[in-house]
């Protein structure tokens, strides 16, 4: 071994603490950024496969291919992988002239279609054979009797032609078209599939899906190709290449595979890795840095002596370099197998939060990538060597006699002498030693004491996002009085007699209920005001210009509950269903409204809890609107004319954000009574139940259970609407109990995360605080000697590293805390917009961090100064001498 | 009149056959006032007998009285309190606090007592050791010999009992080495301060009152040079 390498050797056995510490602190942070890279591949490929599973692996869809053109992609290089359909042609289900056509698409798929394509069965199980056909989901939702698995099927396949004899495909609407039949066949219902991707929104063909028997069909195909490359323009230029009626870009899928013209996740899951892998690095090279200078120091006197008998800057620079490259070979492999088995072990852990974050057919699964590996490594060994050149440079600056005198490390200066006299007189001689002490190394200390405060920043943050987040979720699902609710879009009265039936049958369900809504308005007169609420309006109007009684009319609901639930009302109501019937209307809830308000000046506060009604309030001119086509409500406004008449108009809007004003359908309806139940959970000022006879055709109905296990009865639920052949929709169900366990589960991931980050980069700080300190403790051995033969007692020299010990904690505290709050009181803005929350800062983890700052730097201060009081001064006093 | 005795001083380093006896049996003792030097070669145990004089290093066996009182009886607070009261150590290599400046060296005896600093005194000895205008000065801003100036001014602001240096001289140059005798010698006349010093130089130890001589940790010679 060259004497360089011995020496570096040699000294690193020497200070086995502070060589352990730094590994540590090497294993830490590699392990960290193993950890983020890890966690990021995982995502990434996450991210790919839900890509892959929702729209499908190909880059490029081509409609309507001809033959001879897939033959040549099939021949193209880039092509990397192929899957096509040959169109069998369009069947109408409907064949009612009178009717526009409900077209099904059948595709027969080659053997890798459906790897390759999102098919996904809900039933049965894929076509094996030319005679054998699955059909989507969406497709029997609008048959009035849906197909099922091992029903027959005989379709009258042909082509969608236009009058001058073009024909149509997938990408263009339906117009006036007619239908060529081409063949006839029969198929048998093996399985019913959700909703496919690959189908366009408004292509006017369901897609049903047979498999290829060899037999000459349309020879025209659909056809999806992933290219060897991502790159956009490449692909462009691939898609150009081949002529097809019409060529869609899968971006979803292409954007998980690393580029794309406008955004990708690798970008954004690298930006946020790399402010997390940025934060480490700050924290790591602190700790790493610090330990290298501190050793560099150290042997500026043994460097001097070697430069002395010639030792050049380069050898004593690969020293120090070939020390760094030490400690990253031992550190490096323990941290990247600690990154990698934390993260495994934490996805283990959190797996079932993680199935319920990621509710899909896909789970999470645990990705390791070379290229993850690599970069996490690379980071570290970057972290290291800047950690050991800087002091190395610095080292090699000085000169050989310099060295030898140490006189660099000598030199105090009296700027850097505080006078202490505030602390003589508050702590006495010790407090004044400590004091002066602590100034003069206030640089030694300054990377400790930034990174203790930024752990403590870091820990009280996260823990107060999290305390609001936790509220968050306690807040905004406690108030419903239902288990689970589903909205049913476009059901017939017979389906839903069949549906609630048969749910009621289910032992779990205890009570069902069902209602539509509609928003209404109450055009309201003066006189139908309470009498609290025109105070409340007279001063709402003084301080904020605002009247709440000119806001066109009063928002109210009417629910349409189903007869059990209105008979419960009605008996609260204290009516018969006779009388009931005599008067008609419908059973008021006035919703209490809950305003503290101020007045002018905000020296006195009101509060009106009540409603908005006068109590001798009997009859309300309600305003129905009826619902324009395609249009949905947005907001009424009333208008004076010049005789005094009052006009409400009511605003409609459509997807395509088009405006339509029409004025109020008014009506009078008498209320009939009033309760105070609120069975179906509607929160507006004004609420009218009314029976559900009366509701509008066609709306949109609310299913509302109580029930023991909601994830059971939302089972039970999805079976019963797919047996009326119905699409369920997944996003039309409302499970206050799973989404306040969801939510929780993502809180405890994003806990677990933030606090396994905050843990591990606070343990990096509590290393680099007991380097830092047992660092200082022993170079001071000599001074602690001499103050003890002058006759300073232990408990004198206790109390001065305690002073010492406070003012480290203080001054981290002096700095942490400030930002702290700074971060806090931006957060609680920032939250104050969705919910207001009493508390600023979680209390708990700032007393947590304040006590953990304190017990850090006492706990080094007392393992460093073990050795010192064990000294026997007139020892230490010698050692130096020599 | 007597101040300081020894009897039978022992101190061992080690064990069994590697034992090294530092001090073996030594006695004598000093009376208040003397200017006594401590000579022998390298290894002999002078700088042992010193550190158990000045009650920093605990003796084997053995006992050291001051003003009759035996020093290492004492609890180890009282014997901390000891030192800073009744001892004023000088080293060869100063030890002074690098964060204290001069007049906070000096005074940290007294400080460490939490005592008020006699002003009187402290402005004499800086008189006295030539420190005047360099009150606020930090150590690493005088040379060697101011610096050993500000450690004798250290021992003696206590008014000590007795005042244990060991070669304090050995760092400086003969102008210097010269200079810091005189002080001591000053301070011995002026103040009838007890004075043990250690040294290797001859012409130190011969304007002593008694000369101490110490091999292998017995004391060889014991002569009384003047009154």
């Amino acid at each position: 071994m060259n004497i360089f390498r011995s020496i570096a050797v040699s000294s690193m056995r020497r200070n086995r603490t502070r060589s352990i510490v730094t590994i540590i602190g090497v294993i830490l942070s590699v392990a960290m950024f193993t950890a983020i890279t890890t966690m990021g591949a995982t995502l990434l490929n996450h991210l790919q496969r839900v890509a892959a599973y929702d729209h499908g692996t190909y880059y490029v869809a081509f409609n309507a291919l001809p033959a001879q053109e897939l033959d040549r992609m099939r021949k193209d290089t880039d092509v990397e992988m192929l899957t096509a359909g040959e169109i069998l042609g369009y069947a109408d289900l409907r064949a009612d002239a009178a009717l526009s056509p409900l077209y099904t698409y059948v595709l027969a798929m080659d053997e890798t279609f459906p790897q390759e394509m999102p098919v996904h069965l809900t039933y049965g199980r894929l076509p094996q054979n030319a005679g054998e056909i699955i059909l989507p989901e969406h497709l029997n939702a609008h048959l009035d009797t849906a197909y099922k698995v091992g029903d027959s099927l005989t379709l009258a396949l042909g082509d969608r032609v236009m009058k001058d004899g073009a024909v149509l495909t997938q990408s263009d609407a339906i117009y006036e078209e007619t239908l060529r039949v081409r063949e006839m066949r029969t198929y048998s219902v093996v399985g019913i599939y959700e909703r496919p991707d690959f189908e366009g929104y408004d292509d006017p063909g369901y897609t049903a899906l047979t498999v290829a028997d060899g037999s000459a069909g349309s020879g025209v195909y659909d056809a999806y190709a992933r290219t060897s490359y991502s790159d956009y323009d490449r692909i462009q230029e691939f898609y150009e290449r081949y002529h097809a009626a019409s060529t869609t870009v899968n971006g979803n899928y292409l954007m998980t595979q690393g580029s794309f013209r406008y955004e990708n996740y690798d970008s954004f899951v690298g930006m946020f890795a790399g402010i997390l892998i940025f934060l480490i690095m700050l924290g790591a090279v602190s700790l790493i840095y610090s330990a290298f200078s501190i050793s560099v120091s150290e042997r500026t006197r043994q460097f001097g002596l070697l430069a002395s008998v010639g030792a050049t800057r380069k050898q004593l620079h690969r020293t120090v370099l070939y020390e760094a490259g030490v400690v990253f070979l031992i550190g490096a492999p323990l941290g990247l197998l600690a990154g990698v088995g934390g993260i495994y072990l934490t996805l283990q852990l959190l797996r079932e939060q993680f199935l319920s974050m990621f509710g899909y057919g896909i789970t999470l699964q645990f990705h390791v990538s070379a290229a993850s590996l690599l970069i996490a490594a690379a980071v570290g060994l970057l972290t290291v060597l800047i950690s050991a050149v800087i002091p190395a440079r610095r080292a090699m600056r000085v000169t050989a006699i310099e060295a030898i005198r140490q006189s660099r490390d000598v030199k105090v200066s009296k700027r850097d002498i505080a006078d202490g006299k505030l602390a003589y007189r508050l702590f006495g001689l010790p407090g004044m030693l400590s004091k002066k002490y602590f100034r003069r190394s206030r640089k030694k200390y300054r990377a400790t004491i930034v990174s203790l405060a930024m752990s403590v920043v870091l820990f009280v943050s996260a823990s107060t996002y999290a305390m609001y987040l936790t509220e968050t979720v306690e807040v905004s699902t406690e108030r419903y009085p239902f288990d689970l609710a589903y909205a049913l879009d476009e059901i017939t009265p017979e389906k839903l007699d069949e549906l609630t039936r048969e749910l009621q049958a289910d032992a779990n369900i205890d009570t069902l209920r069902y209602a539509s809504f509609a928003s209404i308005g109450v055009d309201m007169h003066d006189e139908d005001y309470s009498a609290g609420f025109k105070q409340y309006a007279k001063h709402a109007l003084e301080v904020a210009d605002y009247d709440p009684r000119q806001v066109a009319s009063q928002n109210a609901t009417i629910v349409y509950a189903d007869a059990q639930t209105f008979a419960e009302l009605l008996k609260d109501a204290g009516l018969t269903r006779e009388e009931y019937d005599k008067v008609g209307g419908g059973i008021l809830k006035a919703g209490n409204i809950n305003e503290v308000y101020y007045n002018r000046d905000g020296d006195r506060r009101y509060v009106y809890n009540g409603s908005v009604l006068d109590s001798a309030v009997r009859e309300l001119t309600i305003i129905i609107p009826e619902t324009p086509d395609g249009y949905q409500y947005t907001h009424s406004a009333r208008r004076m004319e010049a005789d005094g008449e009052v006009l409400v108009s009511y605003y409609w809007s459509n997807d395509g954000g088009e405006e339509l004003v029409l004025p109020a359908v008014t009506q009078q309806s008498s209320i009939a009574g009033k309760t105070d139940l609120n069975p179906i959970g509607a929160n507006d000022r004004i609420v009218l139940f009314m029976p559900f006879r009366d509701a509008q055709a066609g709306s949109m109905v609310q299913l509302l259970l109580n029930c023991k296990d909601a994830d059971a009865a939302a089972k039970s639920l999805e079976t019963g609407i797919r047996k009326l052949g119905l699409e369920y929709d997944s996003s039309a169900v409302h499970n206050p109990a799973s989404q306040k366990r969801d939510e929780m589960n993502a809180l405890t991931i994003v806990q677990v995360f933030s606090y396994g980050f905050i843990i591990l980069i606070s343990l990096i700080c509590v290393a680099n605080v007991f380097n830092t300190v047992s660092t200082n403790v022993a170079t001071r051995r000599r001074d602690f000697a001499m103050l003890r033969s002058v006759g300073m007692t232990r408990g004198g020299l206790n109390r001065m590293m305690n002073y010492e010990c406070i003012l480290y904690g203080l001054r981290a505290l002096l700095l942490g805390l400030p930002l702290t709050a700074l971060l806090a009181w931006l957060m609680h803005n920032a939250s104050g917009e969705i919910y207001s929350s009493e508390k600023f800062v979680s209390i708990p983890a700032l007393l947590i961090a304040v006590c953990s700052v304190f017990a850090v730097v006492f706990a080094s201060m007392m393992y460093a100064m073990r050795k010192i009081k064990k000294d026997n001064p007139v020892d230490a006093l010698k050692a130096e001498n020599t | 009149m007597e101040l300081l005795r020894t009897e039978h001083l022992t101190k061992t380093y080690g064990s069994g056959e590697n034992a090294v006896h530092a001090l073996n049996d030594v006695s004598f003792s000093i009376e208040k006032g003397e200017f006594v030097a401590i000579i022998g070669p390298s290894g002999s145990g002078k700088s042992t007998l010193l550190h158990v004089l000045g009650g920093v290093d605990k003796p084997t066996s053995g006992h050291v009285y001051m003003n009759g009182e035996d020093v290492y009886s004492r609890s180890d607070n009282a014997l901390a309190i000891f030192r800073r009261r009744e001892v004023g150590l000088i080293y060869q290599f100063y030890n002074l606090i690098p964060v204290l400046s001069v007049v906070e060296n000096i005074t940290l005896p007294v400080l460490m007592d939490g005592r008020k600093v006699n002003d009187e005194r402290l402005h004499e000895l800086l008189r006295t050791l030539q420190l005047e205008g360099r009150e606020k000065h930090l150590p690493n801003q005088l040379s060697g010999g101011q610096q050993q100036r500000v450690s004798i001014a250290r021992a003696l602001m206590n008014a000590p009992s007795v005042v244990l240096a060991d070669e304090p001289t050995g760092n400086l140059d003969s102008k210097n080495s010269q200079e810091i005798v005189e002080l001591l010698k000053y301070s011995n006349k002026q103040y009838g301060q007890t004075l043990i010093v250690i040294t290797h130089d001859e012409s130190i130890a011969l304007q002593a009152q008694r000369v101490i001589a110490i091999e292998d940790g017995r004391i060889t010679r014991d002569e009384v040079l003047r009154k």
